[in-house]
């Protein structure tokens, strides 16, 4: 102890500074709360950026104050005043609640949107049956020993979920012996696919979507469908039950205009065709050449072609090769453009070509770079008796002039309201079978002037007949039109429209 | 592919450099004030809080970093780039503050009553028994909340990738403007080599086990330092 002096005091001793103490204190509780604070406020950035509650009104924020925040707080410090656990309890009630809704709010989403309401309820089946059970045996719990209890339990559970023999039987490809409860009631056929019985459907619009649609839905369940712009010739093939309509004629008759026109117009003798290979491009190619040859012409190449293809001149060359009459192309304006880039580049301008609807776009001219003096198309006309008033109507209702298939549409939607109505039942095959009756003959005429009245009258039972905004709206043994307008048109790039009526037909 | 590596190891040695400035001394800190000055009320509000820290999920992290912490920071560092490991370094360092505090702050609890009352009986401060007795008698356990904090760290892709984002590029780990530039995390490097065609034997193919293996390196030689130091300082009592 060098340190020791001789008047026996030490230095610094005695003398305590708390200033170092309180200092190190309160570093130590910001070090602490640093990331605790750096969390907050970056949890505030989002809230921020999140609900931008400052773009709101203040009025709205004194509103939302007044209404609810002063009254809650008021009538809890009431509560509280007077008795804390009735506080506690109503606190814990409505947060119950609330957060419950919010549950079951989430869970009715899984159950609606995400999971079929049949498959939920097998499954809800499925699981409660064999708790039920379950719990049914646990009351002679004092009179089965335990593994026959375990084993009966386990049983059950198994056939209700999956039946026998169940995956492991499928895994060794053993044949279904006893289908589980879920796949049982999933297949009960009185319940209903949906939350909506779908008895009629106004569609589908293009050919692919309407087969298939018809195939895998509307068949198997017996909805009415009737398409409004599906014209392929094959949808009249489909074994369909009598389900199957359509207020816009099928490819048969426009192929059969062509062929009118060709040989009456065109004197055409020989013919080439240039189709796209699809269900629209062949059956309209063949509707074109079966009519051509019946009226004594003589069809000398048939060729398809892609969409999308970089150059059609190999095709053009292969239909042109015995030299025809006139050349039918039938196809999209998207390809045909390219194609007929292709056709005048090698090829005569001379030379009578048909076209057909997929084409009639004025811009074809200009984006081709050729007058296009030569073709000529032909297109469904709307052509029906209440043509004018559904034109104006449509003005009301959207500020626009109709485009293509909105008569059809309505037409098709109103010829299902009548037939439903008149069926007096919500079920496609009694709608099905009053399509024709009131389509095609009866007492009062409803056309789209009338038509809440018409639906009113059928449903009285009166005998209606509809005389729609696109045609006559008379259906054929098919569910086709029985008669179709057409018109002939070429491209007039000097008028506004840039295309011209040549001609119209009406067919049978 | 070398480089994209040899870049995310001098950006690994960096993020950890970055993260265990902001979180060692914090951590410390925290878990003193926690051991010895904060009341039993205090504590049971914090300890909770910090613990918060530790279970927000990484990516969000990675997303307060872009979205927050760089635009913050350009204010105060106007060259900053988008993607840096500045910001990075910070989160990961707030990220592994709770392992710090929470580890050290055991082992300073478990430093027995009679030590601090003999300090104090010797006429100590309050301050005096903290770091004079309590620190250096938890130094074992401490040093593993040390060890442990930064094994998280060195792991951590998440927000690491989305802070930093996903350039490789040499950085000089010694120079302090190294962290403004973005850099490759060594994990992030292993996914982004694994999503593209793969030939068995390959450089890529190669690369990705040494990554593999630069990684488990360096944890080895955390856990060996840690076990070291617990062993070194260990205190019986």
């Amino acid at each position: 102890m060098a340190a020791e002096t001789d008047t026996g005091s030490i230095e610094g001793f005695g003398q305590v500074s708390r200033t170092v103490g309180t200092v190190f204190r309160y570093l130590l509780l910001a070090a602490t709360m640093f990331g605790i604070v750096m969390l907050a406020v970056l949890l505030l950035y989002v809230a921020n950026d999140a609900i931008r509650p400052l773009t709101a009104d203040p009025g709205w924020y004194l509103a939302f104050f007044l209404a609810l925040v002063v009254p809650t707080a008021l009538a809890g410090w009431t509560v509280r005043r007077r008795d804390p656990a009735a506080l506690t309890f109503g606190a814990f009630l409505v947060g119950t609640l609330v957060v419950s809704l919010m549950f079951s709010g989430g869970v009715a989403l899984l159950v609606i949107d995400v999971v079929p309401p049949l498959v939920a309820l097998a499954f809800a089946i499925g699981l409660l049956v064999p708790l039920a059970a379950t719990i049914g045996l646990t009351r002679y719990a004092h009179r089965i020993p335990f593994t026959t209890r375990l084993a009966a339990t386990t049983a059950v559970f198994y056939l209700s979920l999956f039946g026998l023999p169940g995956p492991i039987g499928d895994a060794v490809g053993a044949p279904r012996v006893l289908p589980s409860l879920v796949a049982f009631v999933q297949s009960i056929p009185v319940i209903p696919v949906d939350w909506m019985m779908v008895t009629a459907v106004v569609g589908g619009a293009s050919t692919n979507v309407h087969i298939s649609a018809s195939e895998q839905v509307f068949i198997p369940n017996g909805m009415c469908a009737c398409s409004p712009s599906a014209t392929a010739v094959t949808i009249s093939q489909i074994e369909d039950d009598d389900l199957l309509f359509r207020t816009t004629p099928s490819d048969a008759l426009q192929g059969e205009v062509m062929a009118q026109y060709a040989t009456n117009q065109l004197d055409a003798g020989t013919a080439a065709v240039l189709h796209v290979n699809d269900d629209y491009g062949s059956a309209l190619s063949g509707a074109f050449v079966s009519a051509f040859e019946n009226a004594g012409g003589s069809v000398q190449q048939e060729v398809s072609y892609e969409t999308s293809a970089t150059s059609y001149t190999s095709r053009i060359q292969s239909a042109l090769q015995d030299d025809p009459d006139m050349l039918a192309v039938v196809g999209y304006a998207e390809s045909g453009i390219q194609l007929f880039r292709d056709y005048y580049a090698q090829f005569s301008a001379d030379r009578d070509i048909m076209t057909v609807d997929g084409l009639n776009t004025a811009r074809v001219p200009n984006e081709v770079g050729e007058p296009m003096d030569n073709v000529v198309g032909t297109a469904p006309l709307v052509q029906g008796p209440g043509q004018d008033t559904f034109a104006s109507l449509y003005q009301d209702a959207f500020d626009s002039e109709p485009g293509p298939f909105n008569a059809q549409t309505f037409d098709a939607a109103a010829v299902l309201m009548l037939a439903n109505a008149s069926a007096g039942e919500n079920d496609g095959a009694a709608i099905s079978e009053e399509m024709r009756s009131v389509a095609n003959e009866g007492e009062m005429t409803v056309s789209p002037e009338n038509l809440a009245a018409g639906v009113d009258a059928a449903a009285e039972g009166e005998d209606v007949v509809y005389q729609g905004a696109s045609s006559q709206v008379t259906f054929d043994d098919n569910g086709d039109l029985a008669t179709g307008a057409y018109e002939i048109w070429k491209y007039a790039p000097d008028t506004e429209r840039g295309i011209e009526t040549v001609e119209e037909f009406v067919i049978e | 592919m070398d480089v994209t590596e040899a870049s995310a190891e001098c950006e690994r040695v960096l993020d950890e450099i970055g993260s265990a400035v902001i979180a060692i001394p914090l951590g410390v800190a925290t878990a003193i004030y926690l051991s010895e000055y904060a009341s039993a009320r205090a504590r049971s509000v914090l300890k909770p809080a910090l613990e918060i820290l530790a279970g927000v999920p990484t990516v969000v992290y990675g997303f307060f970093a872009l979205i927050y912490i760089t635009p913050a920071l350009s204010v105060v560092l106007p060259s900053i780039g988008t993607f840096n490991l500045l910001s990075a370094s910070i989160v990961v360092g707030i990220m592994i503050i709770p392992m710090v505090a929470s580890i050290s702050e055991d082992a300073m609890s478990a430093v027995p009553d009679e030590l601090r009352q003999a300090g104090y009986g010797m006429g100590a401060t309050k301050f005096d028994v903290a770091t004079g007795i309590v620190v250096p008698a938890a130094l074992s356990g401490i040093f593993s909340s040390f060890i442990l904090a930064l094994s998280r760290a060195i792991g951590e892709t998440m927000a690491v990738t989305i802070a930093a984002g996903s350039r490789a590029q040499f950085l000089n780990p010694v120079n302090p403007a190294s962290f403004l530039e973005g850099s490759l995390p060594m994990t992030a490097a292993m996914v982004q080599l694994l999503l593209g065609d793969i030939t068995g034997g390959g450089l890529a193919y190669r690369s990705l086990f040494a990554i593999g293996l630069v990684l488990f390196v360096i944890t080895l030689v955390m856990n060996v330092i840690s076990d070291f130091v617990a062993q070194r300082y260990r205190e019986e009592y």
